[in-house]
């Protein structure tokens, strides 16, 4: 009796004793507008950022704007993080330089371990973003520049996607190209959720410089390779996705 | 004393599974397209040939992964562009339903 009642206080701690984080969940609508094609397309996406703990950046590739749940009366209780085969995360450890990402190569995913750097220029520009005051900060990231407009009002820091290093959290950050876009839509904060943990399988992580060699052995792969029957046939896929993959080779 | 015994073991193994079942887990990829588009360029080499290039591109999360380039030629521009365009559609269609998808239909999707 006396084991077993032990048993149940020191399951009961471990529960009690993981459940009184404060949580923020930042809902934005993440955009990619590429040239090639006819449309651009957008994904909702949120930011969890768990004071003392980690941050969270999942994208719902599998759900449009449009079935987002918006009704705050109707969210899971204990735990919003609701989970489909096609969501991508991105989960760094508090203080944490290195960003844990799931990414593709053409349809193979991968995990991937980055340490992305960013040398924010903070400048006096500043809007409103969802009612908080936000100052402008640009950087150069992979191949695009970035203007991005960040909040201090929270307390809090963090940003989705890979961006990282500001003080405060990103609301709105879009590269100046056109191409990327992601922009705030809700901010809620939750005193009931788990723990943050990293939901990628990081058995067989591989490195950021990894799976760019990956990407390029792929792109001169398909470069070299012989199609179709007449001149002018060929198959490709892009130097730059969101990020420079493929070098100029002099 | 026994009955006070199972109730505090189901007790705990509750807790433990709700601390389970709230953790993220994720589900088996399931591949998802979002456009074919096709881009014609036109070149007239002289009046009784006409040569199109077309291609058609296949994203994946919003990302370009592969395009799929086909030129044609032929005697009058339609007959050059349908063959240009067909082939390279067809080919990212193929491409599209060998990786176990459904192609999209052009502008179909949920892109805006």
């Amino acid at each position: 009796m006396k084991y077993t009642l032990t048993l149940f206080i020191f399951i009961f701690s471990i529960r009690c004793g993981f459940t009184q984080e404060t949580t923020y969940v930042i809902d934005y609508d993440l955009k990619k507008a590429f040239k090639q094609l006819p449309t651009s397309s957008t994904f909702p996406s949120s930011l969890f950022i768990q004071t003392g703990n980690s941050t969270l950046y999942q994208v719902k590739y599998g759900v449009t704007p449009e079935e987002k749940v918006e009704d705050p009366n109707n969210l899971p209780q204990g735990n919003v993080i609701v989970v489909e085969g096609s969501d991508a995360f991105y989960f760094r450890n508090e203080g944490d330089t290195t960003l844990i990402y799931d990414d593709h190569i053409i349809f193979k995913h991968f995990t991937v371990k980055d340490e992305p750097k960013f040398n924010w220029t903070l400048t006096k520009d500043s809007k409103k973003v969802l009612g908080y005051n936000c100052q402008k900060a640009t950087a150069n990231f992979r191949g695009r520049t970035y203007e991005a407009y960040f909040t201090t009002d929270l307390g809090i820091q963090g940003a989705p996607w890979k961006f990282h290093g500001l003080p405060g959290v990103i609301l709105h950050v879009y590269s100046i190209d056109g191409v990327f876009e992601i922009t705030a839509t809700g901010i809620k904060t939750f005193n009931d959720i788990e723990p943050l943990e990293n939901p990628l399988d990081t058995t067989k992580m591989i490195t950021w410089n990894q799976y760019k060699k990956k990407y390029e052995r792929k792109y001169y792969e398909l470069m070299n390779m012989v199609v179709g029957s007449g001149t002018g046939d060929y198959d490709s896929m892009p130097k730059m996705q969101l990020e420079l993959l493929v070098e100029d080779r002099n | 004393m026994k009955k006070i015994n199972l109730i505090l073991i189901l007790l705990g193994i509750f807790t433990m599974n709700i601390y389970a079942n709230n953790n993220p887990k994720i589900d088996t990829e399931s591949l998802k397209f979002d456009t074919v588009e096709t881009k014609k360029d036109i070149n007239i080499l002289n009046d009784d040939v006409f040569t199109v290039t077309c291609s058609a591109t296949v994203s994946y999360e919003g990302v370009v992964v592969r395009t799929f380039t086909r030129t044609a030629s032929a005697g009058t521009l339609r007959e050059a562009r349908t063959m240009a365009c067909g082939r390279a559609q067809s080919a990212a269609n193929n491409y599209i339903a060998g990786q176990g998808g459904t192609p999209p239909t052009p502008g179909g999707g949920h892109n805006e």
